[in-house]
C-alpha cells in the first residue's frame, strides 16, 4: 500500500515539472507536453484521492480530463502547424509581434 | 437519477443546432455557405424561447443536483443567447466577404455559446470544469481564424498556451479540493465541508482555493494574469474579440461567483485580501496602460481589464453578515450584465469602422459624425457608459458597486471604494478620445460608410438599452434581485 | 489468492502460443526465393536515394495524429458504462447510442470536408496557400519542413 501523502507529493512535483515546461520550452510542441504533464498531475491526485476514500466521482472526473486534454492536444498540433506554416518556426518565443 | 428535460430544452435545442450547422455545412456549396448563420440563429432563438419558457418555473434540479435551474442561471442563459444574436449579426458579411471558412466558424461559435449557457447551471466542480473547456477550447481555434495573418496566429497561439494553462493550475486546485473536503464535487456541499476542516487541511484549502481562483483570473484576464487579453483581441477578427471580450469573460465571471458566493464562502477572510488586490491592480493597471493605446480594440481590450477590476471588486466586499453579501452579488450580477451591454455596443460599432479601416487605428474613426452618424452616437453612448457617465447604465452599475462597497463598512469597503472613484476618473481620459475623434476631426474620406444593416441595428438597440436602463434603473435593479442563487450564504 | 490469476496466466500463455504458431507455420509453408530488389526499402522500382533515417515526414501524417487522437480518446467514456453496463440498463444503452451518433456526426465531418483523402492532399502546393486566407484550402498540406523541425526539437528535447 503506498501511503496517500507520498502520491501527493509526486504529483505536485509532476505539476510543477509541467510548470517549468510551460515556462521555459521555446518549442511549442515541447510547451504542449509540459501541458499535458500538468493535467497528468491533476489525474494522479484525484485517482489517488478516490481510491484512498473509497469514492467513485475522482476516476470519473479524471477520465472526462484525459478526454479533455486529448481535444487540447488536438487543437494545440493545429494551431501549432497553423504557426509554422506563416512562420517556418514553431519556438514560442518568437511569437512577439504584439506588445502592449 | 432524475433528469428534468424541461429545463435542459435550452441546451438540447442548442446543441441540435450545432450538429446541424456542422452537418448541413459540409453538404453546401461554396456560395451558400453563409447560410450557416441563419440556421444557427433560429437555433438560438429557439434556444432563448426555451429559457423563457422556463421564468417563473421555479428551481429545477437535474442529475442529482449537479445542474440546476434558477433565477440566476436563466438570467445569465438569457443574457448569453442574446449575446449569440448579436455576435451572429455582427459576423455575417465580416466572414461571408473576408473568404473564411464559414460553417466550421459558426459551429465553434455555437459550441462556445453551449459552454457559455451550461456555466451558469452547473454546480459541480466536473460541470463547471467542462462548461469552461467548451467556452474556451473553441475561442483557441476562432482567435486564429484569420490563418494568413500573422497576428492572428499569434493571437491563438497566446490565447491557447495561456489557457490550457489557466485551465491545468485550476484543475490541480479542484482536485486537492475534492480530497480535502473528504470526496465532495457539488458546490453546496464543498461549503459545508470545508467549513468543518482545520489545521494542516485547512492549510492545503486555502491553497487549493488559490488555486482555483488564479485559474480564473486567467479567464477573466485580472492583472496580474492578463497580458494575454489585449494581444488576443488585436489578433483575432473583430466578431470573434468581442465573444471574447463580452461572453466568454462574463462566463467566466457567473462560474467564479458561483465558486465564491456558494462554494468557499467560508473561507472569505482568507480569500478576501486576494481579490482586494486583484481588484485594485486589476482596475488600476487596466487604465493606467488604456491610456496610451491608439488602437481601439487593443484600448477596449485594456478598458475590459479595467472593467474587470471593478467587477472583481465586488468579490472582495464578502463578510459574515449575509445581507451585505447579497447587495454585493446583486451589485456584480448587475454590472456584469450592463458591462456585457455597452461592451457588444463598442465592439458593434468598431465591426463597422472595419470595413474601411481594418487596421481601427483610433484616427481612422476620425469624422464618424458625417460618415456614419448612427455608428457615432452610438458609440460615443457606449464609450460614455463604459466611463461611468450619466445618463447611461453604466453610471448606475458603477454607483451599485460603490453603495455596496461603503455600505460593507470596516476599513476595506471605503478604501476599495475611493480606489474605484479615482480609477473612474482616469479612465474617462481615455475613453473620450474615440468620440473627440469622431466628432472633432473630419474623416479622409467623407463618402458614407456603407454599414450592413444589422450591425446598425445591434448598435441602435444597445444604445437605447443603456439609456432605458439610465432612465428605469428600477427595472433593472429588480432583475438582479430577483436573481436568487441557490445556496446563496446563510 | 494466487489462483485466481489462472485464467490470466492461461490466456497469456496462449496468445504468446498462437503468435509463434502463426510464424512458425508460415514460414514453413511459404515460398523463400529473396533477390536484390524484392530486399530493397520501399518495394516500389526505384532504387533508394538514401537511407530512411532522420527523414522529414510530410504533416499529413499530424492531421491523421490528430484525428487518431481524438477517436480514440472517445472510447474512453465507453469504459464506464461498459463497467456498469447491468445496473445502467436500457438508459445507459440509448445514451451511448447518443455519444456514438455525436461522434459519428465528427466522422461526416471529417470525411466530407477532407480529412481523410490522402491522395488529393499529397497534390496540394506546399507553398501557394501559406499566405493566403482562401477557405477549403485541403486540410492537410504537404508541409515537410514542419514536421522536420517538430522532428528536430523533439531530438534535441530528448537530449
Amino acid at each position: 500500500m503506498i501511503r496517500l501523502p507520498l502520491v501527493l507529493m509526486f504529483s505536485a512535483l509532476l505539476f510543477s515539472a509541467g510548470v517549468y515546461g510551460v515556462l521555459a520550452r521555446r518549442n511549442a510542441v515541447m510547451v504542449l507536453m509540459a501541458i499535458e504533464l500538468m493535467l497528468n498531475a491533476v489525474n494522479v491526485n484525484l485517482v489517488a484521492f478516490s481510491s484512498s476514500l473509497h469514492q467513485m466521482s475522482g476516476q470519473v472526473f479524471a477520465l472526462f480530463i484525459i478526454a479533455v486534454a486529448a481535444a487540447e492536444v488536438g487543437i494545440g498540433l493545429a494551431i501549432v502547424i497553423l504557426l509554422f506554416r506563416t512562420r517556418e518556426s514553431i519556438n514560442v518565443d518568437e511569437v512577439n509581434l504584439l506588445k502592449w | 437519477m432524475n433528469i428534468d428535460y424541461h429545463a435542459l430544452l435550452p441546451e438540447f435545442i442548442l446543441a441540435g443546432t450545432i450538429l446541424l450547422v456542422l452537418v448541413v455545412d459540409v453538404f453546401l456549396p461554396e456560395r451558400a455557405k453563409w447560410f450557416a448563420m441563419p440556421i444557427g440563429l433560429i437555433g438560438v432563438v429557439g434556444s432563448l424561447a426555451g429559457v423563457l419558457s422556463l421564468i417563473g418555473a421555479g428551481t429545477r434540479e437535474s442529475f442529482g443536483g449537479t445542474y440546476v435551474v434558477d433565477e440566476f442561471a436563466l438570467l445569465f442563459k438569457g443574457f448569453f443567447l442574446v449575446t449569440a444574436v448579436v455576435v451572429l449579426a455582427l459576423s455575417l458579411r465580416y466572414f461571408r466577404e473576408g473568404g473564411f471558412y464559414q460553417g466550421e466558424y459558426y459551429f465553434l461559435l455555437l459550441t462556445s455559446f453551449l459552454g457559455c449557457v451550461m456555466m451558469p447551471s452547473s454546480r459541480d466542480l466536473l460541470l463547471l470544469f467542462l462548461a469552461l473547456e467548451l467556452v474556451s477550447a473553441p475561442g483557441f481555434l476562432m482567435a486564429a481564424f484569420r490563418k494568413g495573418d500573422v497576428k492572428s496566429n499569434e493571437a491563438g497561439v497566446k490565447f491557447f498556451i495561456i489557457g490550457v494553462l489557466s485551465t491545468a493550475v485550476m484543475l490541480f486546485g479542484m482536485s486537492l479540493i475534492y480530497g480535502v473536503t473528504g470526496g465532495a464535487t457539488k458546490l453546496a456541499e464543498i461549503g459545508v465541508a470545508l467549513d468543518g476542516v482545520s489545521g494542516e487541511m485547512e492549510t492545503l484549502a486555502f491553497a487549493a482555493i488559490l488555486f482555483v481562483v488564479v485559474g480564473f483570473a486567467f479567464k477573466v484576464s485580472a492583472v496580474p494574469f492578463q497580458f494575454w487579453a489585449p494581444d488576443t483581441y488585436e489578433g483575432s477578427p473583430v466578431p470573434v474579440a468581442a465573444f471574447l471580450a463580452v461572453a466568454s469573460s462574463v462566463a467566466g465571471f457567473a462560474g467564479l461567483l458561483q465558486l465564491m458566493f456558494v462554494a468557499f464562502a467560508g473561507q472569505h477572510e482568507f480569500w478576501v485580501p486576494i481579490f482586494a488586490f486583484l481588484s485594485i491592480a486589476t482596475m488600476t493597471v487596466g487604465n493606467l496602460v488604456a491610456l496610451q493605446q491608439t488602437q481601439v480594440v487593443r484600448l477596449l481590450a485594456y478598458s475590459g481589464i479595467a472593467q474587470s477590476g471593478y467587477i472583481l471588486l465586488t468579490f472582495a466586499l464578502v463578510t459574515d453578515d449575509a445581507a451585505s453579501n447579497r447587495n454585493a452579488f446583486a451589485a456584480a450580477v448587475t454590472y456584469i450584465l450592463i458591462y456585457g451591454v455597452m461592451n457588444l455596443g463598442a465592439f458593434a460599432a468598431t465591426v463597422a469602422v472595419s470595413r474601411r479601416h481594418p487596421t481601427l487605428g483610433v484616427a481612422d474613426f476620425a469624422g464618424l459624425r458625417e460618415t456614419a452618424p448612427v455608428i457615432a452616437v452610438g458609440m460615443a453612448v457606449f464609450m460614455i457608459s463604459l466611463a461611468g457617465v450619466p445618463p447611461t447604465g453604466g453610471f448606475w452599475g458603477k454607483l451599485l458597486i460603490f453603495q455596496a462597497a461603503i455600505e460593507r463598512g470596516g476599513t476595506l469597503g471605503p478604501a476599495l471604494a475611493v480606489v474605484m472613484l479615482v480609477n473612474s476618473v482616469a479612465s474617462v481620459f481615455y475613453y473620450l478620445v474615440v468620440p473627440r475623434q469622431m466628432f472633432l476631426r473630419d474623416a479622409a474620406d467623407p463618402s458614407r460608410l456603407r454599414v450592413p444593416a444589422l450591425v446598425t441595428a445591434v448598435v441602435a438597440v444597445a444604445m437605447v438599452t443603456l439609456v432605458a436602463i439610465f432612465v428605469l434603473p428600477n427595472v433593472f435593479a429588480r432583475l438582479a434581485e430577483i436573481s436568487t442563487l441557490v445556496g446563496l450564504g446563510a | 489468492m494466487l489462483t485466481e490469476y489462472l485464467p490470466i496466466v492461461a490466456m497469456a500463455v496462449l496468445a504468446v502460443a498462437f503468435g509463434v504458431a502463426s510464424l512458425v507455420v508460415s514460414r514453413m509453408f511459404r515460398p523463400h526465393r529473396p533477390n536484390p530488389v524484392k530486399l530493397s526499402p520501399y518495394e516500389c522500382g526505384n532504387d533508394p536515394v538514401r537511407l530512411p533515417r532522420g527523414e522529414r515526414f510530410s504533416v499529413k501524417f499530424y492531421v491523421v495524429a490528430m484525428l487518431f487522437i481524438i477517436f480514440d480518446i472517445e472510447i474512453i467514456f465507453l469504459f464506464p458504462w461498459a463497467v456498469r453496463f447491468r445496473q445502467l440498463g436500457l438508459f445507459g444503452l440509448v445514451e451511448m447510442a447518443f455519444f456514438i451518433g455525436l461522434v459519428f456526426v465528427a466522422y461526416i465531418y471529417v470525411w466530407r470536408a477532407g480529412g481523410l483523402d490522402w491522395a488529393t492532399s499529397v497534390e496540394a502546393p506546399a507553398d501557394a496557400d501559406l499566405a493566403s486566407d482562401s477557405p477549403r484550402d485541403p486540410m492537410a498540406a504537404a508541409d515537410e519542413e514542419l514536421a522536420a523541425a517538430m522532428h528536430d526539437a523533439e531530438v534535441a528535447g530528448a537530449r
